[in-house]
């Protein structure tokens, strides 16, 4: 009988950003690091990137020119964490990682995510680029202050 | 399309381990509190280590409501390959809209053997591949391109 080999390591990622983050996340994988740690240090390095404008320092803000983080993790323990709503940590994929390993909850949202990061050593840093600061008040101009589907 | 982009990763490691990271700023110009299916375990991420892990893009309303990426984990369960799940998973959605065409949503996902396949309702999803052949971008199938 054929025995199928698996094809690892491996990484997957979505859009374009991904070929950047992927190799973050390989140099992690082909020296036998962790899944885990692989896509953390994957996702972080796009979040640092100001030229990514829909994740993290550089991101487009909600409608009162906010910037607003969602991020989740999980491994292959089942083991999870997730912060939504979080306001001033550049990495919050980071912080979900640190809700899965250093507290018995899963989720954290607002202002608890962000004493939670404060409280971990995370910085609070002011995350709306000009450049996103400036599309945003364009925006403005023309918004109808509709909930936009898109 | 940019308006939306999330990130998400799923690896396979060395000892055959899955793990899937997912991070966004949300929709641009969202409605302050507004919170999309990106940090919700099972909507836009979910990994089992014994199947296979997925993730998702696009608007994320409709994998909240669809648990999408915990459907795509299941149906690899039942023996569909990566993008045969992610195909399921994105007609099952487009099937409860009557406009889906004006939508997009996407998923990718990675099973336990390495192998990894997306798809997505409208063109113009691609998503990056990193292994011991080298790094690829592929495009993903959409449900649009065999019609018309």
């Amino acid at each position: 009988a054929l025995i199928k080999l698996t094809n690892k390591p491996v990484v997957v990622s979505t859009w374009n950003y991904g070929l950047h983050a992927n190799e973050i996340a390989w140099e992690v994988l082909s020296n036998g690091g962790k899944s885990i740690d692989a896509v953390e240090q994957g996702i972080r390095f796009l979040e640092e990137n100001p030229d990514v404008m829909s994740v993290g320092y550089g991101s487009f803000p909600d409608r009162e020119g906010k910037v607003t983080l969602d991020a989740c993790i999980m491994d292959e323990n089942q083991n999870c964490g997730s912060v939504a709503f979080l306001q001033g940590i550049k990495h919050p994929i980071s912080v979900a990682r640190k809700v899965m390993d250093n507290t018995s909850h899963e989720m954290l949202v607002g202002d608890g995510a962000k004493q939670f990061a404060l409280f971990q050593g995370f910085r609070d840093e002011n995350l709306l680029t000009p450049e996103a600061e400036e599309a945003w008040k364009k925006w403005l101009v023309k918004s109808n202050y509709e909930p936009v589907t898109n | 399309i940019e308006n939306h982009d999330t990130i998400g990763m799923l690896a396979l490691d060395n000892k055959g381990n899955l793990s899937g990271a997912c991070t966004t700023s949300g929709a641009a110009y969202k409605l302050p509190g507004r919170v999309g299916d990106s940090p919700i375990i099972g909507a836009g991420l979910y990994v089992d280590n014994e199947v296979g892990a997925a993730t998702a893009t696009g608007m994320g309303e409709l994998m909240m409501k669809t648990v999408g990426c915990h459907l795509v984990v299941e149906l690899m369960r039942q023996g569909a390959s990566p993008q045969e799940a992610c195909r399921q998973a994105v007609q099952r959605i487009a099937n409860k809209l009557d406009d889906f065409e004006q939508f997009q949503v996407g998923f990718l996902a990675l099973n336990k053997q390495g192998e990894y396949g997306a798809f997505c309702i409208q063109s113009g999803f691609n998503y990056a591949v990193r292994d011991a052949q080298g790094e690829q971008l592929i495009d993903a199938k959409n449900l649009l391109e065999n019609k018309a």
